[in-house]
């Protein structure tokens, strides 16, 4: 928070400054207002009201004229939002103050013939809470409870010392089970707090994922301002023929020529709390502080266009919305695992189908697994910035692009101290393989460039993008750490073309719009063995379809859309028809659908196989005629969806369970 | 200020144009410049401050072109004929006619044109024996004086109306900006504004004021010097601030939603190579020539200092103004595509300007589909800004989609004022300033 004031108070001194350049200034026109009120409603099969947002938005721009000095124009821009979803309130059983519950795994179970003292071993419900306890293998400190062993997890911070389970910090109430969307599998599941952390503070992050009731419902309304979407000044000096243009303030800065899926547009975090990807991306874009400057050079040389940008954000670092263990949208159910694993490693949790060779739920005490904090960069030190050159040379656009900045998407790290659960008497150490984890965003930098031009012969405009990023961090079994770095090229081609299907409409043509983004890792590690597959559970290459087929009738007020979307790789769909319907300039009504279809589990090793600890039982996983991996690490030996299937399933897979109707009334004026 | 200072310059240059003699010493470029000199055109069913409707259209049959007698008829509208006036170009482009055209030759293949500097490339008299006369005409229009050397119109208002109902459905307000980066006559740098590495001719832009939902939306078009190169078009979009290329299907359909395409712009907006235009002889009709301030103005969006033309007939489609009969010349245009949406255009240049001020369409049936009337006022009678310019002013446009009982009708407020339109506007990296 005293990082934001310091930041806006660099940027209202920096502001002030470009004022004592200016010169007394006309008013050029009266202040222009333009006015949204929308209604937005969102209902999912299963789980019934998913948003029930009132929006209200208010542009605001008014210009000046400079009276000598050295500026040309200039203008002052803000976009104030304010919104509140009573979806919280109408469906708390769901999003809100009662959602969640008392939870039980049903464990895989290893039979009586193995019975493990004071544990349950055989298959069915174990409730959270009454998981293996890991000492009772060693120390033989298990109390045997009701249904089976009581442990108490220990304080944050403190050692494991006793075999008590303290189920008044950390009850069986207000949780999910994290498999909850897809179904369980026999690989491990999780208890995920899901209520707002003013009434379960249990697995928020602080900074990060800590949103109360309020902050969920009327998200604008925030320690970041929020509701001050975009504030900027812009000024223009002519610099010879030429013109420099600066904007100061919040405001989104657009890179590139895509739509859905981002390759080049990530100077702005993306807000996917508000709607999971299917927003509009100048809907969702989480303006930022920033610096930009453009020298306009207009026509040079061989150049039709040929101008230079470059930026500096100076606002704190946000990362990507993705939502947080209990909202509505949680893009690859990232928020319920990190709530789930910091409220393991802050209270103690149990893991269904951990212990015993991946077969029973087992409980963790405080300290053992799970996410300890988020490191989110802050400070001027911190900054992104870039720029870029971008231009037209004989009819193809180009632009050439470099950015430095943090990925907006959280990095697991390992190696973290943590506690041994097999033996309270070992000292907190770093233990290689260990599912203890700090969240971090790594510092990445981004080169890229851009193209569009037409194919006359077959009436297509073509765009073309492409990045290369350094430094970017992907979960990785093979690795101590559990991650690794990877360089990552992403690329994606678009063609657009107006095409008449005369039966439909004879006198509009309908767009078609298709676009094919790629991914490759370029550091890749993936090991298979005869015990499974381990290492980085991404794919190598993947690639995602997007076709976009959008029609209009009774002179544009009527826009009926199909937009449909396929992963490659994890073989999953999305496909949403809406109709789009402006009965005047004042209204627009929108109706349609976003269903989600194909597969939605792709497994992975989920790093059950490790054994870090001296004291766990079995004999360390050994590979006949391969290398073998370091002893301590997984070997690919058990696999589900969770969490690492979740790579696989991919973003549209991920939101399997979330096929929604959805509508909205807006009115502005 | 320094904008201020420009206009001022500009429009002095355009008045000396224009203070001298109306008239040139080259016989052809006499005639085809100052066609009224010795005599208006006459037809004796047509006397000035008669009314054409219902009643009376059959006497008026010959005055008229086939689908202005159809709506007369059908009692879609009356029409009152004014005086035939003079519509004196600018003096420095009949010059730079009389100094070039000779030179200016078609060349062997659609699209080409050799020895053109300035002016009106093709001043001659067209003749139906002369099976090019047809694309000689689509060249003086093309390199026609238009907006002058540059112009903007701002406000132009686009109402989107239904016919039978009277209904208005939708108003948009927006700016459009004309550029010419060569043979530019007036205004300097002349001949061309350089650099202009892809030697772009023109530069079109316009931008959506309202309403909100297409607001910000802005469109830029650079056409080439080289005919048969593709026009480069943008989008962009204010919901995406994203900038998109246009594909070549984009130029031939509904823009925004209105009954026009970007193609139909200013009568029409393609290539010259994208149709085979063939002449089909020279008329006298009426056509909505006027003197803006003499006309009956409209108290919808008026300004302080200005009011827009009014609108009347059914469903209020067509400009409450008045007609002359003036000569026009009668251009079949066919496009090349076979795909292209309609199969024909039948254009009636104005002879003395080479305006398309009447324009039937026709459905890829053969059908009249649109039909499109463009509004022109004398520039002495206009705003200030626009007096003395030599350009007939755009003042109203309509187009009627005859089938669907539609139409778009455009009420502009036209200043011919090269300060308005600068070279920036129409660098494509101007779109993304509003990102």
């Amino acid at each position: 928070m005293k990082q934001w004031f310091k930041t806006m108070a660099l940027a209202g001194s920096a502001l002030a400054l470009t004022g004592l350049a200016l010169p007394a200034w006309a008013d050029d026109d009266s202040l222009r207002i333009k006015n949204k009120i929308e209604e937005d409603f969102q209902y999912r099969d299963h789980v019934g009201l998913s948003k029930a947002t009132t929006l209200g938005q208010s542009d605001l721009d008014k210009d000046f004229t400079p009276s000598g000095g050295m500026f040309d124009a200039v203008k002052i821009h803000a976009i104030l939002r304010a919104s509140y979803d009573a979806t919280f309130q109408l469906n708390s059983g769901h999003f809100g103050n009662d959602a969640g519950g008392a939870i039980s795994f049903n464990q895989n179970g290893i039979g009586a013939a193995n019975q493990l003292p004071g544990s349950r071993t055989d298959a069915g419900p174990v409730a959270w809470g009454q998981g293996l306890n890991l000492r009772t293998l060693t120390d033989g400190l298990g109390t045997a409870g009701p249904g089976g062993p009581v442990v108490t997890f220990a304080p944050p911070g403190q050692h494991y010392v006793n075999t008590n389970f303290n189920m008044a910090g950390n009850p069986n109430q207000g949780l999910a089970l994290l498999s909850g969307y897809s179904g369980e599998d026999r690989g491990i599941d999780m208890g995920v707090p899901v209520r707002p952390c003013d009434v379960d503070h249990r697995g928020c992050i602080k900074g990060y994922m800590d949103k109360n009731a309020q902050e969920l419902a009327a998200p604008e309304f925030n320690k970041r301002l929020d509701f001050l979407r975009e504030f900027y000044v812009d000024g223009s000096i002519p610099v010879g023929s030429n013109t420099l243009d600066l904007r100061l303030g919040r405001q989104q800065l657009v890179w590139g020529r895509t739509d859905l899926f981002r390759v080049l547009d990530v100077v702005n975090p993306i807000d996917y709390s508000r709607n999971n990807i299917y927003d509009e991306n100048s809907d969702i874009r989480i303006p930022m502080g920033m610096l930009r400057a453009d020298y306009r050079m207009g026509a040079r040389g061989p150049f039709d266009d040929i101008n230079v940008q470059g930026l500096w954000e100076f606002e704190n670092f946000r990362p990507d919305d993705l939502g947080q263990a209990g909202s509505t949208n949680n893009p690859l159910q990232a928020a319920d695992f990190f709530r789930g694993m910091k409220n393991c490693w802050d209270n103690g949790c149990t893991v269904n189908n951990f212990g015993a060779g991946g077969n029973l739920a087992t409980n963790f005490a405080p300290g053992e697994i799970g996410i300890r904090t988020a490191n989110i960069p802050h400070g001027l030190s911190h900054s992104t910035y870039g720029g870029k050159v971008e231009g037209e040379l004989g009819g193809v656009g180009f632009s050439v692009n470099a950015l430095s900045t943090y990925s907006q998407l959280p990095s697991l790290r390992g190696g973290i101290v943590s506690n041994d659960p097999f033996n309270s008497a070992a000292a907190p150490a770093i233990y290689p393989g260990v599912i203890a984890f700090d969240i971090a965003f790594p510092r990445v930098n981004l080169y890229g460039g851009s193209l569009d031009f037409n194919i006359e012969p077959i009436d297509t405009a073509i765009r073309i993008e492409t990045a290369y990023t350094q430094g970017e961090e992907f979960a990785n079994t093979a690795r101590s750490r559990l991650f690794s770095e990877s360089d990552v090229a992403r690329y994606v081609i678009g063609a657009d073309r107006n095409t008449f299907i005369r039966f439909l409409n004879p006198n509009r043509a309908f767009l078609f719009s298709a676009q094919m983004f790629g991914t490759h890792l370029m550091n890749y590690e993936l090991h298979e063995s005869p015990t499974g597959r381990y290492g980085m559970p991404d794919w190598q290459d993947n690639w995602v379809a997007t076709l976009l087929i959008k029609a209009w009738y009774a002179h544009d007020t009527i826009s009926p859309q199909l937009l449909a979307a396929h992963d490659f790789m994890a073989r999953a769909n999305t496909i949403e028809p809406s109709v789009d319907w402006q009965p005047s300039n004042l209204w627009r009504i929108k109706i349609g659908a976003n269903m989600k279809f194909g597969a939605y589990k792709n497994a992975f090793d989920n790093d059950v196989g490790a054994t870090p600890f001296a004291g766990m039982p079995g004999a360390a996983p050994t590979i006949a005629g391969g290398s073998s991996p370091p002893v301590a690490l997984s070997a690919g030996q058990l696999a589900g969806l969770l969490p690492l299937g979740t790579f696989r399933t991919g973003i549209l897979g991920m939101a399997h369970n979330e096929s929604q109707l959805f509508a909205s009334v807006a009115l502005r004026f | 200020m320094r904008n201020k200072l420009l206009a001022a310059v500009a429009a002095a240059a355009l008045c000396l144009g224009t203070a001298g003699l109306a008239q040139a010493a080259d016989p052809v470029v006499e005639k085809s410049f100052y066609p009224y000199k010795d005599g208006v055109p006459t037809n004796p069913a047509i006397k000035v401050g008669m009314v054409i409707n219902a009643a009376n259209v059959d006497q008026a049959k010959d005055a008229l072109d086939p689908a202005m007698y159809q709506m007369i008829k059908d009692g879609w509208v009356e029409i009152k004929v004014g005086p035939t006036t003079s519509f004196d170009l600018n003096k420095s482009y009949v010059d730079a006619t009389e100094k070039s055209y000779k030179a200016v030759s078609l060349g062997d293949k659609p699209g080409d044109i050799k020895g053109y500097v300035a002016g009106r490339p093709f001043p001659q008299e067209p003749s139906l024996s002369d099976s090019h006369a047809g694309e000689k005409i689509a060249w003086n229009y093309k390199y026609g004086i238009n907006y002058g050397d540059g112009g903007f119109i701002g406000p132009f208002y686009w109402t989107y109306r239904n016919m039978a109902s009277g209904n208005i459905e939708r108003v948009l307000k927006m700016n459009f900006s004309f550029l010419n980066f060569m043979h530019r006559v007036a205004v300097a740098p002349m001949p061309n504004i350089a650099p202009n590495p892809s030697e772009m001719y023109r530069g079109i832009y316009a931008k959506v004021l309202e309403p909100q939902d297409v607001a910000d939306t802005q469109l830029l078009i650079h056409r080439y010097e080289d005919d048969t190169k593709l026009d480069s078009s943008w989008l962009y979009l204010g919901f995406q601030r994203r900038v998109r290329k246009l594909s070549t299907g984009q130029i031939t359909d509904s823009f925004l939603g209105s009954d026009l395409m970007i193609e139909d712009f200013e009568g029409y907006n393609g290539k010259n190579s994208d149709m085979k235009w063939t002449f089909k002889g020279t008329r006298n009709i009426l056509t909505s020539f006027y003197n803006h301030n003499q006309m009956e103005l409209a108290e919808e969006h008026a300004e302080p200092d200005y009011k827009f033309v009014g609108l009347m007939g059914r469903g209020n489609c067509f400009p409450k103004v008045t007609y002359q009969l003036r000569k026009v010349f009668e251009v079949e245009a066919v496009p090349a595509d076979p795909n292209h949406p309609i199969s024909k255009r039948i254009m009636y240049f104005d002879a003395q300007t080479m305006y398309a001020t009447r324009e039937n369409i026709y459905d890829r049936a053969g059908k009249l589909w649109k039909t499109f009337i463009i509004g022109k006022s004398d520039p002495d009678f206009h705003l200030p800004i626009n007096k003395g310019t030599g350009i007939a002013i755009d003042d109203e446009f309509s187009m009627i989609d005859v089938q669907a009982g539609h139409c778009t009708t455009g009420q502009f407020k036209a200043q011919m004022d090269p300060a308005l339109a600068p070279a920036s506007r129409f660098a494509v990296d101007g779109l993304r300033s509003g990102n």
